[in-house]
């Protein structure tokens, strides 16, 4: 897992230093030798081949690589909610056996109970952890306060953003306080704006309390951003291809998205996960078929 | 504007402004009302009979009774060919009349007043809102115990693979045998009172709702039910604190629509044993041939289901407000 040589420069001794202490420090989720099929028609397709991979306490980590890699189906492997075919998921070196209040997962779809109120949704687990409605409570809109919506605590899932269901999804799953948060690519439906929003949010909340973050998505810029390592898989059968640690210091500065090591990092990551360009799907031979609609001609021709 | 009435009405699946909803609402009830009045009010568009207004000397012909059209014609042929010239006030007179099993808009109308005045014929017959509160229970009883059976078998069904799989296929095979057929094994077993009656509609009813429920719990968002996992949430509270609230407007519906069906059956449930209930009266009034209170009978049945059903829908509305989707 050296640094590749492109990202070697980057890597300044403090950031080295920081990087290094990560991986000193005790191992959260360990994945060994994680094997998956789904069945399709009798016949079985491996997802997931030999996944070896290990995230530190307090640990950053992004998951990229090409769709339909087994992204999602590691994440859910990882929440219990798919059988493991080979291998061991271990959490603090125990190994898990279903879901658990351990694993927080955040959902794209964010997966709101649309008959709760964002106040109820969030006390949720806290009170199926078995603590009391008030202290519950209390807490709850301690979150709820934490990322500005203590307006809409009563308010009902189906009355709030796109952006504000996510935030809610995201506090619902860490007021639990889960050892290890599950992230399916929770910002892909939002807007740009509101993406870097909830970004800085999530950096906000992961550099306040004690919690490992594994953050799927296939957005490679947001890997970056938000990541201290990146693990990048590879399609078909899906395996680990290489685990990139992030060139960047931390926190990040304002216009890091600019920045050289930050596109360095871009475009190596950009050559593993489109390796070899795709073949280029003849465009000519699609336009032909597309030229052989009549054009209005009342629509000036502006190419 | 009216072109763009008739444009969204035509466009598919767009929803309808207020107007059009009140007066299709409207047309709705209106135009079956409109053939009922046309048939009962202008004649010859049926009137296959005609009411004898004056025997004029025809023997079995009687003021007040219906005979058919081609009845009265040939007898008023054989009266006008013994004597061409007999004046007009001599021959038989009538008016042309629909038979009586279709009495007019105006004599249901009346008889929906007169129907609950007119004391029964015995005294220890029951009047008619006593019939109707009778039929009433029964409708509640038999789905009472159909709720209380099949919608705990139907959310285990819909939750575990497992109770589906043992429920569901003699379910699916005893969905088909037809409620009335348990008619005389009913009496056999549980007497000639109300009891048969209830076990009827709970057979009517109770295997389609195990299905039905089974249908609706299993469409519940399974990302709900992963999401419930990952907080620590399984089992038994799983069912009570996400399964049934996440299904519980579209349970609500389905026994709003299973509620129909028990109205269905109730007619054949009454039949059973003693006759009783609306089912009785209405036999009851067909018998005398009074068919005005048969129809108002009916049509007290369709109301009672319709305002129950609307009743029913506003609540819903306020009971999940959560719930946007119809
Ligand atoms: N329940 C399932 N049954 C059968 N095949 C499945 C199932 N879930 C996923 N797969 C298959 O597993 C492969 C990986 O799916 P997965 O959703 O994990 O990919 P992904 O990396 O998350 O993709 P994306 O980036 O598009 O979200 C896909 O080929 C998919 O068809
Ligand atoms: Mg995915």
């Amino acid at each position: 897992m050296a640094t590749p040589s492109s990202l070697k420069k980057w890597t300044t001794p403090e950031i080295q230093d920081r990087n290094e202490r990560i991986l000193k420090r005790p191992k959260a989720l360990n994945i060994q030798g994680l094997d998956k099929s789904f069945y399709h028609k009798g016949r079985a397709v491996k997802v997931l081949e030999d996944i070896d991979f290990t995230a530190y306490k307090r640990e950053f980590v992004c998951v990229v690589g090409p769709s339909g890699c087994g992204k999602s189906t590691l994440a859910r492997l990882i929440a219990g909610l798919e059988t493991i075919d080979g291998g061991a998921i271990l959490m603090d070196g125990a190994e898990t056996k279903g879901p658990g209040p351990d694993r927080g997962m955040v959902f794209q779809s964010y997966s709101l109970f649309p008959w709760m109120t964002v106040k109820k949704n969030v006390m949720f687990g806290l009170v199926e952890g078995g603590m009391s409605k008030n202290q519950a409570e209390i807490e709850a809109l301690q979150w709820i306060d934490l990322v500005g919506l203590d307006k809409f605590a009563e308010s009902y899932p189906h009355q709030l953003s796109g952006g504000m269901k996510q935030r809610v999804a995201i506090i619902r799953a860490l007021a639990n306080q889960p050892k290890v948060l599950l992230m399916d690519e929770p910002f892909a439906a939002l807007d740009p704006k509101n993406r870097l929003k909830m970004q800085q949010y999530l950096l906000e909340i992961w550099q306040n309390i004690d919690i490992t973050i594994f953050f799927i998505t296939h957005d490679l810029e947001e890997a970056i951003y938000l990541s201290d390592r990146i693990l990048v898989l590879e399609a078909n059968p899906g395996r680990v291809k290489e685990v990139v640690s992030v060139p960047l210091p931390r926190p990040r500065a304002d216009d890091t998205l600019l920045s050289e090591p930050f596109l360095a990092t871009k475009a190596y990551l950009e050559s593993l996960v489109h390796p070899v360009e795709e073949k280029q799907i003849d465009m000519e031979d699609k336009l032909s078929m597309v030229r052989m609609v009549p054009v209005d001609s009342e629509v000036p021709d502006i190419f | 504007m009216a072109q763009g009435m008739l444009q969204r009405w035509t466009t598919p699946r767009v929803a309808l402004d207020k107007t059009s909803v009140r007066l299709l609402t409207f047309a709705s009830f209106a135009l079956p009302i409109l053939v009922w009045c046309l048939v009962s009010y202008v004649p010859h568009i049926w009137h296959p009979k005609v009411e004898i207004t004056d025997p004029g000397g025809v023997s079995y012909f009687r003021e007040g009774t219906l005979v058919d059209r081609a009845v009265f014609e040939i007898e008023l042929e054989k009266k006008l060919k013994a004597d061409p010239d007999a004046p007009a006030e001599t021959l038989p007179q009538g008016v042309p009349a629909n038979p009586v099993y279709l009495p007019a808009p105006h004599e249901v109308v009346t008889a929906f007043y007169t129907a609950f005045t007119t004391p029964p014929k015995r005294s220890n017959e029951p009047w008619l809102h006593e019939s109707l509160w009778h039929s009433i229970q029964i409708i509640a009883w038999g789905f009472f115990w159909a709720m209380f059976f099949g919608i705990p078998l139907g959310v285990m069904a819909g939750t575990y693979a497992a109770a589906s799989q043992l429920i569901e296929p003699f379910t699916e095979f005893f969905r088909y045998l037809p409620a009335p057929a348990f008619g005389a094994l009913a009496v056999a077993i549980l007497g000639i009172y109300d009891a048969p009656k209830i076990a009827i509609i709970f057979i009517g009813t109770f295997f389609q709702m195990v299905l039905i429920v089974a249908a609706t719990t299993r469409k519940l968002n399974i990302a709900l039910v992963e999401a419930s996992l990952t907080l620590g949430c399984k089992g038994a509270r799983m069912i009570r604190r996400v399964i049934l609230p996440g299904i519980l407007p579209d349970l609500y519906r389905d026994m709003r629509i299973l509620l129909g069906w028990a109205w269905t059956y109730l007619i054949v449930a009454e039949l059973i044993g003693t006759s009783s209930g609306i089912t009785w009266f209405i036999t009851q009034q067909a018998r005398y041939k009074n068919f005005d209170n048969v129809f108002a009978a009916i049509l007290i049945i369709g109301l009672i289901g319709l305002i129950t059903d609307m009743i029913l829908a506003r609540l819903g509305k306020r009971l999940f407000p959560w719930h946007t989707g119809k």
